[in-house]
Formats: structure tokens, C-alpha cells, sequence
């Protein structure tokens, strides 16, 4: 690995960590403004119409304008007058034997998104990091599993059990457990966040714990897909966790400890099954730096990964 | 819209006449009309595949915000054909959660456009436009009621359903024994789907409300509002879905009741 290729991805990591953020607030925004108040139609007829652009104009329009009016094309609140949709029903029900289609039945899917070898300037790893879930599309039972195994042993894992109930178009809000083991003393943690797809196609996760002792943590993890074709998939993806306190048995400081950043080229020989190589750039900064420093560990580490990505 | 392959036939007088196979069309882009019903629609059907939508593309997760500005059709003379009357769409209360990823409130009414992927292409596409049933409706009484139903889904979501509710979170459709109804659909999708009720007649009607056709299926395309006449002449429950087999599957399915 060169000296240049950490700086480039550091630089690239800080841009898509605060436009996730920029954008994941922004998808909250409209929901606080009256989403059915009029807008006025700008001339500008021939400019592709950006989602930045629009998140921009917010006019009311007067009276006058009220035909050529648009609402917000999906979420806000309905309108005093929207249709009841069992209105047409006029009291029928399905009777005591209804049918079912597959949206009343519960479903379940693993990705392994990553299950990779990984080469880095001071050590070599095993690293996973899997989402499967469980349950119908608005509810369902979601566990994430993220680790390293090194010498045939758990260095680092994360798992989390949570509820994910959908919220918006393209979020869900999620609840449940953590549980960090591996080396070092095991942690658990409450968890709460928001898992979804911001606009410009960013995937959020962004959540909280509130762990023992007092502790606070918050993670951010934010990728991207660059589709070349249909089967070769650029994947673009940050990792960061910041902790309110230090927890020096587990190597962590208080403050913002880590952030990984890498890109992954996948090829979909079918799009369950898809193997991948990539470059990963992986830090640790503030307290956890220091800790890292004492201990004797490196805290920069660039890494070359292989590996498979798959689904069922 | 992507092309994964194609299939061809063969019509002949005789065993082993075969044609030269043309070239696969294109990949196309969505158009302002297919997302935007008449709000897109840029003076009738013409010239669909403009440049704007190279920026719809990365906005569709952001349509939330979308107020179309740069769309002020009077300002720059993008005449709306006037045979072709505007409609607001009545949205459903339950279109309004995350079932939803799209919803259009001016849907266009035209039924001559040969559809996604298949305009400009050089070659004559029959449309509902060139389909005419001889010997009128059926029934040629007036409707004495309408009701609306909006043809929705959340592509991230894989969810498909009617007015943002999936079969098993709706309740059935109550026709009248014996009355004439209109059926509006709205599709509030980018996709066509292919509307099939069961056990009764459809008579989908022109954007001027004359006769058009009697069909079973009755296909809307994305954004486009298609209405249609018929008699409740059928006592029973009779299944009501999108024939895309995996758009009913997941919800898109309505059962109606002729009591």
C-alpha cells in the first residue's frame, strides 16, 4: 500500500460520513413543514430537476396557483379530504375462512455482506459482517453481526438483535440488544437508530446504545453502490463509532474512536453470489488512540480484502 | 428500463419461414410522464426521452421534497392538449405511510402511448388508442357511482398493493347486484400493471368519457389514470389483481363483492 492511498480514502470517508449525515436529516425535514401547502411553480424548464434543487424551494403559492399545484410525492400526512380506502367495503369483511397472500406470511433472509480475508500492513484477519432478518415488511426481527477473527480466535464482534418497524418510505426505526465480545470483557448495550435509504441512494445505518456504567455510543455506517454494469457493483462504504466514555479494558476511549473506510468491487455471477476484492483504510483517533499507542498497537492500518457476498 | 433478453415467434404460411431478428432496442429512461402523470407530460406525448431525467434518476429517494419547480408548463408554452383533460388524483389516507414510495396528483390520461420502451422505435405499436369494441358497451346506462382506487407499491420495500394497502391490510370492494359503476384507477407507480377483474366486464372508456374497449385486464402504465364502466351483473366474490403474479403475490389484490 502506498502512503497516498490512506490519505485519499481518509479524505473520501469524512465527505461521505457528512453527506450521509447532511442527507439523513434532510429526509427528515419535509415531515416538519405542512407537506400539502401550495408551491409555486419556478420557470427553469429545461434543468434536470435535483432532489438539492427542490430540497431548496419551499415558496408557498396563493390561491390562484392551486391547479397547476403538486403535493410531495410520498410520506407527509394525509389531507382532511384523502379517500378512506375501506370505504368502499360498505361493512363486508373476507368471512371466517380469508384468504392469505404472501404479504400476511412471514419471510426471512440472510446477506452476508462481507465474509473476507484480509491483508492489512500489520496483520492478517478473518472479518464478517452479516444482516439477516425475519418477519413481514413492516415488522420484522433484524440481527447484525459484525466481527474479526484473528488466529482462530474473536478479536472484535458486534451482534445486535433489534426490532425494525417501518416508519417512512425508506426508513425503518429499530430497537433492541448489542452485544460486544470477543476480546476484552463482554459488553452489552440498549440499541435505537434508523436504518434506511437516503436520498442519492445513500444506505444509513445510524445508531445509538446506552450501555453499563453509564456509557453512550453511537455508530454510523453509510455505503453506497456504483453499478458499472449489472454485475460488477463498486461499493463505496464508512464505518464510524464514537463513545461518551472510555472503557479502557475493551481498548476504547471516549470521543470519536474508529473509522473505517472502503470500497469493494463485486462481481454478481448471480446476484445471490458475488465474490469481491477491495482496499479498506481503518483508523483510530482521540482517546482510543492513545490507549492503542500505550498498548504498543498500531492505529492506522491500510488492508487489501477478499472475499464473498451473498444472499439467500 | 433494462433489457435482460427477449423472446421471438414466428408467424409463416409454412414450417421453416423465418424473419431477420431486428436488433435489440435500446435501454430507455424513464420519462417525466411516467413519474409525473401530466406534470411531466411536455406538450402531448412527444419527445418523452429528454434530458431532464438523467437527474431524476438519483432524486427518486428524495421525491419527498419534490415541488417541481421549472415546471410552470404556462409560462413556456408546453400546451396541455386539451382533449385530454387534467384529473386530480384523490389519494387514499393509507397512501400517505411507508407503503408508499410515489405518488402522482395529476395523472395523465392519455391511451395512445405505446408505453416504456416502446416509443420511437421506428415501428407502429397498437395502443388502447386503436382498439375499438364493435357495437358499443353492454350496458348503456350511465354510472350511477365512481369509485377510485390507486395502483401503489414501495419498490425498496419489495410492496405492492391498492391505495398503499397490501391484500391482507384492505377490506373488499362492495358492488351493488345489478348497478353500473366507474372505476378510476391511478397508477401511482413506475411500472404498468395489468388490472384483472374477475367475473365481470370492464369497459374502459376514452379520455373524453366515450366507449373505448371491453377488456378483462385492463393495463394502466406508470402514471396514467384509466377509467372504466362496468355492471355488477355477476352475484359472488371475485378476485381482483395486477397480473404481474408477483405484484399480487405481494399484495396488489383486491377482492370484490357483488352482493
Amino acid at each position: 500500500m502506498s502512503g497516498l492511498m490512506p490519505a485519499r480514502l481518509w479524505c473520501g470517508a469524512l465527505v461521505a460520513v457528512s453527506l450521509a449525515i447532511s442527507f439523513a436529516v434532510r429526509a427528515q425535514t419535509p415531515s416538519t413543514a405542512d407537506p400539502h401547502a401550495g408551491h409555486k411553480m419556478m420557470p427553469m424548464p429545461s434543468a434536470p430537476v435535483s432532489a438539492d434543487a427542490v430540497a431548496k424551494s419551499g415558496q408557498r403559492a396563493s390561491q390562484n396557483d392551486q391547479p397547476m399545484d403538486m403535493g410531495s410525492m410520498q410520506g407527509g400526512s394525509p389531507p382532511p379530504d384523502a379517500r378512506d380506502p375501506h370505504a368502499y367495503s360498505d361493512g363486508y369483511d373476507f368471512g371466517p375462512y380469508p384468504l392469505s397472500m404472501m404479504d400476511s406470511h412471514s419471510l426471512a433472509s440472510l446477506l452476508v455482506d462481507q465474509l473476507e480475508t484480509v491483508r492489512g500492513e500489520h496483520n492478517n484477519s478473518t472479518a464478517y459482517d452479516l444482516q439477516a432478518w425475519y418477519g413481514r415488511t413492516y415488522d420484522r426481527a433484524v440481527f447484525k453481526g459484525e466481527g474479526d477473527v484473528d488466529g482462530g480466535k474473536l478479536a472484535e464482534a458486534r451482534s445486535e438483535l433489534l426490532w425494525s418497524h417501518a416508519v417512512a418510505a425508506y426508513w425503518d426505526a429499530q430497537l433492541g440488544l448489542r452485544y460486544d465480545h470477543g476480546e476484552g470483557p463482554n459488553r452489552s448495550w440498549l440499541a435505537f437508530g434508523v436504518q434506511g435509504l437516503a436520498p442519492y441512494w445513500f444506505d444509513v445505518e445510524l445508531t445509538g446504545y446506552l450501555g453499563e456504567e453509564g456509557r453512550a455510543a453511537l455508530r454510523l455506517d453509510s455505503e453506497y453502490e456504483i453499478l458499472f454494469t449489472q454485475r460488477l457493483i463498486l461499493t463505496p462504504r464508512v464505518e464510524t463509532n464514537v463513545y461518551s466514555k472510555g472503557d479502557t479494558r475493551r481498548g476504547l476511549g471516549s470521543g470519536l474512536s474508529d473509522i473505517t473506510a472502503g470500497v469493494r468491487l463485486r462481481y454478481e455471477i448471480r446476484r445471490q453470489f458475488a465474490p469481491y476484492i477491495g482496499v479498506e483504510w481503518a483508523g483510530k483517533f482521540g482517546e482510543t488512540q492513545d490507549l492503542a499507542k500505550a498498548a504498543g498497537e498500531n492505529v492506522y492500518d491500510s488492508r487489501v480484502v477478499a472475499g464473498l457476498r451473498f444472499w439467500f | 428500463m433494462d433489457r435482460t433478453g427477449y423472446a421471438r415467434g414466428t408467424l409463416a404460411p409454412r414450417q421453416g419461414m423465418e424473419a431477420e431478428v431486428p436488433a435489440v432496442d435500446m435501454p430507455v429512461w424513464l420519462s417525466m410522464a411516467d413519474m409525473m402523470g401530466a406534470m411531466g407530460q411536455d406538450g402531448g406525448m412527444q419527445g418523452m426521452n429528454h434530458g431532464a431525467m438523467g437527474g431524476m434518476q438519483h432524486s427518486m429517494p428524495g421525491m419527498s421534497g419534490m415541488k417541481m419547480e421549472g415546471m410552470d408548463h404556462s409560462a413556456h408554452g408546453m400546451s396541455m392538449d386539451k382533449s385530454q383533460p387534467m384529473v386530480r388524483a384523490n389519494h387514499a389516507r393509507t397512501e400517505y405511510g411507508p407503503s408508499v414510495d410515489m405518488r402522482v396528483d395529476m395523472p395523465r390520461t392519455n391511451l395512445d402511448d405505446p408505453g416504456v420502451g416502446l416509443r420511437d422505435n421506428g415501428r407502429r405499436v397498437l395502443t388502447y388508442a386503436d382498439l375499438h369494441t364493435i357495437g358499443g358497451p353492454l350496458d348503456k346506462r350511465e354510472a350511477e357511482r365512481e369509485i377510485e382506487l390507486h395502483l401503489t407499491g414501495n419498490m425498496e420495500r419489495y410492496s405492492w398493493s391498492l391505495d398503499g394497502l397490501e391484500f391482507g391490510r384492505s377490506t373488499p370492494v362492495h358492488f351493488r347486484y345489478g348497478e353500473r359503476l366507474r372505476v378510476v384507477f391511478v397508477n401511482d407507480t413506475m411500472m404498468t400493471h395489468p388490472m384483472h377483474l374477475h367475473g365481470l366486464w370492464s369497459e374502459v372508456e376514452n379520455p373524453q368519457g366515450g366507449f373505448q374497449v371491453r377488456k378483462h385486464t385492463v393495463s394502466v402504465q406508470p402514471a396514467q389514470r384509466v377509467s372504466f364502466l362496468l355492471t355488477a351483473d355477476a352475484l359472488g366474490r371475485w378476485a381482483w389483481h395486477c397480473h404481474l403474479l408477483y405484484h399480487m403475490e405481494a399484495g396488489m389484490f383486491r377482492e370484490a363483492v357483488v352482493a
